[in-house]
């Protein structure tokens, strides 16, 4: 009774095979169609993950309001602690630990910002103490190992010795293996930095102690790197978790100023929009699959009128025949669904679609088995859905009447 | 074989269609009482009801109103499937026009009123082949109904009546489509089919060539008979 029903099925499709051709086609490309759409979303969504991480992770915390010892030589207004080109207080290094313990942060370091004016031209600069044992924090905010372009990196043993910002070293006509003096102390130039955009950005960086050490020398009141810092540099887990990160962390302290350039904002929001035009994309192809398939399947069954009214009243109940009708139509759809998989497969596989998107990633375009396993289901409801309304509307009819159409 | 035993009976049977919303009566309260193993000639000129009165015989339309009842079935309380699996079980059908599936080949046709029967393959082809080589078919299984003659196409449909060995044949007009020797082969071996299975046939037909092979003839007039 299967042999008859499938022998049946197989027969009606073989034979129609244009028409069986056709309706698999669509949904070869349909499903091909959607599963490389949902596997570049995924795709763009790792990307974007790679771009955001680097590109909305980070903020420096300080303070514009608490009282602090004046420079010794200079007017505060020309030398003296800054963040972010503005006078800025000192803060408790003990906050440092409090941001990190912080649930959304991954890692916070202090730093030492202060503005210097050279004492033989009187150029104003400005050198960033960091620790380079907590390079996570330091990476997006300050400088990275990467920004170097020439020489090397600071490391944790390294005393006195500075790297140069590229434009700061371009001005002055330094370069590496050059020494430095600033306030009376020799540096060796190890190394040229080119860090970009970063809220922590300085001159001149060096090892955290050996800028107190300057620092120092200008203050009537020494301070401990320990004790008092006047940034603390932040990397957070995740940049949707940034906004989260910097309201925990005014709770530490209200009167501290947190900056970030919230650039992942924008970012997050783009994407979002895309992946919601995709999703209408998605949803539009299934419906029109859907619609195409009904209203081709229905016009198929209304061709083999006569045929249902013959074997109707030969002793076919509509029972065998709503279910050869529907086999017919979901069998369609599952080759359709299946050969749809593979040609994305091997779109991927073999056409460069991430060189053509111009991302520039490790990562590459995968196409998920969960994926693949729902849209062959979708493929196989879309099949039931084309066929379970022509099917319906034979069953009803009378074979007598359609013979005698006929 | 004929027994005294009724196989089929109609009471009061009517029949009416609805023709640009003129009522067209065909039958007019017919009674019929059909013995198991009878040769019924069902006589008539064109239009007189023949076709209609197989049609609802057949399960295939729901009188107007009457009774029909085939072997304590009756049609009027019996769902659309279970008439179907009534024409599966018990009846066959040849039709006027012989109604072959066009895209099924002369073997796959008779093959059509052995399926979904539980039957296994083997099963069916020890009652196809045998019938339609009888019916000298035998090179003609793999063609298609427009690759045969009239004559044999009439062979098929007949071949697709018997094939499942069914209780009552009902032949619109056996006939009326083939040359006159094709007709006498054809009729020869269904009324052999019949007899030898104890079977029971009804022939609608109105020329006078079948009377004589049946075992009475009705003559349909005014929508009863007379």
């Amino acid at each position: 009774m299967i042999n008859d029903f499938w022998k049946c099925v197989w027969r009606e499709l073989w034979r129609r095979k244009i028409h069986t051709t056709i309706h698999i086609i669509s949904y070869i490309l349909a499903i091909s169609t959607m599963l490389l759409l949902i596997s570049l979303l995924n795709f763009s969504r790792r990307v974007a993950d790679e771009v955001l991480t680097n590109t909305g992770t980070h903020f420096i915390v300080f303070s514009v309001e608490k009282p602090c010892c004046p420079a010794k030589i200079f007017p505060e207004s020309t030398e003296g602690f800054v963040a972010m080109g503005v006078t800025s207080k000192l803060i408790p290094a003990a906050y440092v630990e409090n941001v990190k313990n912080l649930p959304y942060v991954k890692d916070a370091s202090p730093y030492l910002s202060f503005r210097f004016k050279d004492n033989t031209d009187n150029h104003l600069f400005t050198i960033g103490g960091f620790d380079p044992a907590r390079p996570v924090s330091i990476g997006s905010t300050s400088c990275a190992p990467n920004d170097i372009v020439s020489g090397r990196f600071i490391t944790p043993q390294d005393r006195l010795v500075v790297m140069l910002e590229r434009d700061y070293a371009k001005a002055r006509g330094l370069k590496t293996k050059d020494t430095l003096n600033i306030a009376g102390t020799n540096f060796k130039i190890i190394g040229i930095v080119a860090p970009g955009v970063r809220p922590a950005k300085s001159d001149i960086y060096m090892n955290i102690n050996d800028a107190e050490l300057i620092i120092n020398k200008r203050l009537s009141s020494p301070i401990k790197n320990t004790e008092d810092i006047n940034i603390i540099l932040v990397e957070v887990k995740s940049s949707t978790l940034q906004d989260k990160a910097i309201e925990e962390v005014k709770k530490i302290d209200p009167q501290l100023t947190v900056s970030s350039f919230a650039c992942y904002r924008p970012a997050a929001r783009v994407i979002k929009i895309n992946e919601k035009a995709m999703w209408i994309i998605i949803f539009i192809i299934v419906m029109g699959l859907i619609v195409f398939s009904a209203q081709f399947q229905l016009s198929s069954v209304m061709e083999r009128q006569h045929d249902i009214g013959i074997l109707k009243a030969i002793g076919w109940s509509n029972r065998n025949v709503v279910k050869q009708i529907l086999a017919e139509s979901v069998l369609q759809s599952i080759i359709g669904g299946i050969l749809g998989c593979i040609i994305a497969a091997l779109i991927i596989y073999f056409v460069p679609i991430k060189e053509f998107s111009g991302f520039k990633t490790e990562a590459v375009i995968i196409i998920s088995p969960i994926m693949v396993a729902l849209l062959l289901g979708l493929s196989v409801i879309a099949g039931i859905i084309a066929g379970a309304f022509p099917a319906i509307r034979v069953s009803c009819q009378n074979p007598a009447e359609t013979l005698r159409r006929f | 074989m004929q027994s005294n035993e009724i196989l089929l009976e109609c009471r009061e049977l009517k029949k009416s269609f609805q023709i640009r919303r003129r009522n067209m009566p065909i039958l007019n309260g017919l009674n019929l009482q059909i013995k198991r193993g009878e040769i019924v000639a069902i006589s008539g000129k064109s239009g007189a009801g023949k076709s209609t009165l197989i049609g609802l015989l057949a399960g295939l339309e729901r009188a107007t109103s009457g009774v029909i009842v085939l072997e304590n079935n009756h049609f009027d309380k019996l769902s659309n499937e279970k008439l179907a699996l009534l024409r599966r079980q018990k009846i066959g059908i040849i039709f006027q026009n012989f109604n072959l599936l066009p895209s099924w080949t002369t073997f796959e046709n008779v093959q059509a009123a052995l399926m979904h029967r539980g039957l296994s393959q083997r099963e069916q082809n020890n009652r196809i082949e045998p019938l339609l080589n009888q019916l000298g078919l035998r090179e003609r299984y793999n063609s298609l109904p427009a690759e045969l003659s009239i004559g044999e196409q009439q062979r098929v449909a007949v071949a697709r009546a018997l094939v499942s060995e069914p209780e009552l044949i009902l032949a619109d007009e056996p006939a009326i489509n083939v040359d006159a020797e094709n007709a006498k082969d054809i009729i020869n071996h269904l009324v052999s089919a019949v007899r030898k299975n104890g079977a029971t046939m009804i022939l609608a037909t109105h020329g006078d060539t079948l009377l004589n092979i049946c075992d009475r003839v009705l003559n349909l007039e005014n929508g009863v008979f007379c």
